[in-house]
């Protein structure tokens, strides 16, 4: 043959040899055979004629014993229907002894194929069966696979197909092993068989779709896996826990497919990279499975169940699998691809816990074990001796840049929002900072991540009021919620707190230049250029460095001060105690006005005694103007009221509130007599009273019953004693009355009050007023008279309250709501609108002054300039411009232009 | 060198700076009656400054506008001053230019943005004849106050003409 008929036949299949010698050729079994025609050979021309009628003869017999070989077609056919001829095993039939001398003559007499136009007998048997496997079994095959297509039945599917190449390979082999390997000798056997074999393979390797038996592989591997390591996920059908003896026998089942497959040639290298494949997933389910739930209980990492199940678990059943699949395994090959997939399976574990970062963040604590899978999926997983070595394969830069990337989208998308409120934000970011400390304890991943969320709490106005706010407040007042209404306080923040500090400076000062520093570590491959370690990085540090230190000090001083002024512990501890937490961390230059505010509040208490002799003690004074009366009409024991007064360096303290009105008589006296000591002492120091930002108690004598009332503001006090006095004259004191007692002696008149009179009489502002009023209708001392408007009345006499019963519900239950309308009144430290109101007239000359000289402006170039130019700077935005534009027109001296413009009003 | 002298001017521009916010602060708090100044923009070496004419002088009812600039070594030096609007007087130029001591070298750091204009305002009333920029106006300024008082109305625009473009 030349060798482009070669080819053809490669790809056709041959044609010349396919059909035996036609049927005119004599018959093998003729008689005149049967004398051994075959023994001598002598001519070329007499041997090919022999060869010939040895070919014919031989051909013919085999064929027959093909399975759908029989003599006729229609006869195989019949055959077929009942698949009989595939199923069945055909009897072995025993040779003619003619055949066998033409088989002996083709085989290893002279018939053996000479030269390359002479086909060998076993090149031929091959061909044959070639063909005769696309006739008969091919068909077979394909109705099969036609009506089963669904993955779950791939068990079946695979059997099926198995058993029918198995049968097949059988009665092909069969008449190969029953007549002709008999007659060949060892060597020649064996290579004719594995040759015979080798063909059938792959032939049956191509005869089925390819994708399909890659899946339906997989499915297998898979299933089988799965229900040996009781594997299941959500998607999956119900978890039938399968016993020791079910896995095992299912084990079983898998061993002899694959050994079947490997038999009938369904498990070559397609075989290997399905079962590849079918690992990967194992070992992705697993990861999914319920093995690798988060520990929410334990805490713990699940990480190194992972390594462990494939360890001890995975990598034998794999192995044993591989024997089958692949007679020339090569272990070390194996334990190369279980590394890969062992680390595919943990960067599986990493990234699922990396898309939940956020929620374990928030669950912080709990949510520890989840955290520290993240973390063994990043580092090496030391697990003992063991031949899995564990790289840390996830090292890479990049994975853990994904987590920030997606961690921070989380972030953004579910935290700094207009819906999270301050306190909330803040609390998230103590636990990021938790999280990622135990995550990457050099800070580096923290350092990415907190940036935004920083920079975003850094926009809030409330953020600093609200941290230290929370680090002043007791954690167990947050807990038992005895803290003021309304207030935002963070508990994480109140609890961080109160864990004990930690001295920063007790290991070396030196920071870099520490060379004695024996744990000194460079800084992290990845850390940014401006990274900083710090050596005490607490939660709190990382709080206390949210703000630049002046702004962080401004507002310091603010809500220290209106601590201190409120602060029920006279020793002020928790005061004292974060003062020096943040000496340490922000330097002690910076906090002297704080430590003056401290130091006046301890000296005044101090003071207090040595100049109020004789009487009750409360708070305390110190040098320089601006004295804050705490003054306390005393209740009890002595008959006079008595005065604490703590003295307030106006220097170092913050803008305080100072609604100013009358304080009654008997205060005021005592406040003279005080100035007049202190004069002595301190001579050139001057006090201004600032009585609005004590607080004192009252004892009231009624009618019918005498109540105290503590902690009330001075305003409310004004009030009360207001009903008592004849205070439209407040300088002609009675002194003599006393912080005690109504007008007991004339019960029956009774104490009328107008709501402006009074305003006018304690020079009060009318608002303030009639909150006090409200609040003593609360308490049950006051009521409004109905038939006139604005005019409230003492309550003498419950009883005679009661029976007009429907008025004390209406008085007493109405004014609530008001009371709380005025925390102007109540915060010491000034309000905005309180700052806005004061500086009006300054501000209102400043927009004339740049109207008058540079012509109509927009409110926004008015509100630039102003933020630009007034000295101390603008804190209000462009409506309260408006505002005071507004008013400047109303006035007469402006008039708007524009639509937001507005000019000088010309005479 | 230049570094060093980079760095004082740097400083320099800063307390100008402070200075002229405290004065403009200043002005704010404690008005005065028919003055006014206002830093044109935030960088405040250029000033508008507003000023009335006094009472019973010639230019009793009407308005001046004048420009201020602040050189960086205020108020080591004196602002320059001038007119924007046209005025008819002994001791301004036609320009607006002003001969005033206080200005030139009678200045002195204790002068400040109000006293300035004060003073220009009282210059309105009692100019300085015995040296005049504008000889006419100091010749009629005695001879013939009725004339004077013409060319002062003749020659005064008011700030919406000023700022016409016509």
């Amino acid at each position: 043959m030349d060798y482009e008929s070669l080819i053809f036949q490669a790809v056709f299949g041959g044609f010349e040899h396919t059909d035996p010698t036609p049927l005119a050729t004599p018959d093998p079994g003729n008689a005149e055979w049967s004398a051994n025609p075959f023994q001598s050979v002598d001519s070329e021309e007499e041997r090919a004629v022999k060869r010939n009628i040895a070919w014919s003869t031989a051909t013919r017999f085999l064929k027959s014993n093909f399975p759908g070989g029989s003599e006729d077609a229609h006869a195989s056919e019949a055959q077929r229907e009942g698949k009989g001829n595939l199923r069945g095993g055909h009897g072995v039939s025993e040779a003619p002894s003619g055949i066998t001398d033409a088989l002996q003559f083709l085989l290893n007499g002279k018939g053996v194929s000479q030269g390359d136009h002479e086909e060998s007998l076993m090149q031929w048997y091959t061909s044959e069966m070639r063909l005769n496997f696309a006739k008969v079994v091919q068909p077979e095959l394909d109705d099969f696979w036609k009506e089963m297509t669904d993955i779950r039945q791939s068990w079946i599917m695979l059997e099926e197909t198995q058993r029918i190449l198995e049968t097949a390979r059988t009665m092909y082999l069969a008449p190969f092993r029953d007549h002709m390997l008999p007659l060949l000798d060892g060597v020649a056997a064996a290579t004719a068989e594995a040759s015979i074999e080798e063909h059938f393979r792959i032939v049956s390797a191509h005869c089925l779709p390819e994708r399909d038996v890659f899946s339906f592989l997989c499915y297998v591997f898979y299933d089988a896996a799965c229900l040996k390591f009781n594997i299941y996920t959500r998607k999956g059908p119900a978890p039938a826990s399968a016993s020791a003896s079910e896995s095992a026998k299912c084990s079983e089942r898998l061993l002899n497919l694959v050994k079947g497959l490997e038999r009938v040639g369904l498990a070559g290298d397609r075989a290997q990279v399905a079962f590849a494949h079918a690992v990967h997933l194992v070992l992705e389910s697993f990861v999914d499975s319920h093995h690798m739930k988060v520990d929410w209980v334990e805490q713990q990492a699940v990480v190194p169940q992972l390594t462990l199940f494939v360890e001890k678990a995975f990598t034998p059943f794999i192995k044993q699998i591989m024997a089958r699949l692949d007679a020339n395994m090569n272990e070390a090959n194996i334990d190369r691809t279980l590394q890969m997939c062992l680390d595919n399976a943990l960067k599986r574990v990493g990234k699922r816990r990396a898309d939940n970062l956020f929620d374990y963040v928030i669950h912080w604590l709990q949510s520890a074990g989840a955290v520290a899978d993240l973390k063994a999926s990043w580092f090496d997983i030391s697990s003992g001796a063991t031949n899995i070595k564990t790289k840390a394969s996830l090292k890479l830069p990049d994975s853990k840049q994904q987590v920030i990337d997606s961690f921070l989208q989380q972030v953004q998308r579910r935290l700094l929002h207009l819906g999270a409120t301050t306190t909330q934000i803040v609390n998230v970011y103590i636990s990021i900072i938790r999280v990622f400390k135990s995550l990457e304890p050099k800070g580096v991943l923290l350092d990415r991540v907190s940036r935004p969320i920083r920079r975003y709490l850094k926009e809030r106005e409330d953020t600093a009021r609200i941290v230290i706010s929370s680090l002043l407040t007791d954690p167990k007042d947050i807990e038992t919620g005895q803290v003021p209404a309304g207030s935002e306080l963070s508990l994480e923040v109140a609890q961080e707190m109160a864990k004990p500090m930690v001295n920063p400076f007790s290991h070396g000062q030196g920071g870099e230049l520490d060379f004695n520093d024996m744990n000194w570590q460079p800084a992290p491959a990845d850390a940014p250029p401006d990274y900083k370690k710090s050596k005490y990085e607490d939660v709190l540090w990382y709080l206390l460095t949210l703000w630049d230190r002046e702004d962080f000090i401004d507002e310091l001083k603010n809500i220290l001060a209106d601590q201190l002024l409120r602060s029920k512990d006279k020793e002020y501890q928790r005061e004292i105690r974060l003062l020096e937490l943040i000496k340490v961390r922000l330097g002690e230059d910076k906090l002297q006005s704080c430590e003056v505010m401290l130091r006046d509040m301890l000296e005044s208490r101090r003071l207090n005694p040595m100049w109020v002799n004789g009487r009750p003690i409360t708070p305390p004074p110190e040098h320089r103007a601006r004295p804050e009366g705490q003054h306390t009409p005393s209740p009890s024991r002595s008959n006079g009221p008595a005065l604490n007064t703590s003295i307030l360096s106006s220097f170092f303290w913050p803008d305080l509130n100072n609604d100013t009105f009358l304080i009654p008589n008997m205060i005021a006296e005592l406040q003279r007599e005080y100035e007049r000591r202190y004069r002595g002492i301190k001579a050139n120091r001057k006090l201004r009273w600032m009585n609005a930002l004590g607080h004192g108690s009252i004892t009231l004598e009624l009618e019918d019953r005498t109540e105290t009332y503590n902690n009330l503001a001075p305003w409310q006090i004004s009030v009360i004693v207001a009903f008592q006095d004849n205070f439209s004259a407040p300088a002609q004191s009675d002194s003599n009355s006393k912080g005690k007692g109504k007008e007991t002696n004339d019960p029956k008149r009774l104490t009328k009050r107008i709501v402006i009179d009074l305003a006018d009489g304690l020079e009060m502002d009318p608002n303030l007023v009639t909150s006090a009023l409200h609040f003593w209708a609360q308490k049950g001392v006051l009521r409004p008279l109905e038939n006139a408007p604005n005019t409230w009345t003492i309550i003498e006499n419950r009883n005679s309250l009661l029976s007009t019963p429907s008025q004390k519900p209406k008085s007493a239950r109405k004014p609530t709501q008001n009371i709380q309308a005025s925390p102007a009144a109540a915060g010491a430290v000034r309000s905005s609108a309180d700052l806005l109101k004061d500086k009006k007239d300054v501000y209102m000359s400043f927009i004339k002054g740049m109207l008058t000289n540079q012509g109509a402006a927009t409110v926004q170039r008015i509100h630039m300039m102003m933020k630009m130019l007034v000295q101390g700077g603008f804190p209000f935005g462009v409506e309260e411009v408006r505002e005071l534009c507004e008013e400047l027109v109303e006035k007469g001296e402006c008039v708007k232009r524009a639509a937001e413009a507005y000019g000088i009003k010309k005479d | 060198m230049a570094l060093s002298s980079t760095t004082r001017t740097n400083t320099g521009a800063q307390t100008v700076a402070q200075r002229l916010q405290k004065e403009l602060m200043d002005m704010m708090t404690k008005p005065t009656e028919g003055i006014t100044a206002f830093p044109d923009d935030e960088n405040l070496q250029m000033w508008t400054a507003t000023v009335e004419g006094p009472e019973d002088t010639p230019y009793a009812g009407l308005t001046f506008k004048l420009a201020m600039h602040f050189a960086t070594n205020y108020p080591y030096a004196a602002p320059k001053v001038v007119f924007k609007t046209p005025i008819y007087h002994p001791n301004v130029d036609m320009k607006g230019r002003i001969c005033l001591d206080i200005l030139k070298d009678k200045w002195s750091a204790v002068y400040n943005i109000g006293t300035v204009l004060l003073s220009v305002q009282s210059l309105l009333g009692e100019p300085n004849n015995s040296s005049p920029l504008n000889g006419q106006a100091a010749e009629l300024w005695d001879k013939d106050p009725e004339e004077f008082k013409k060319q002062v109305l003749l020659r005064h625009k008011t700030p919406d003409e000023l700022d016409s473009p016509f």
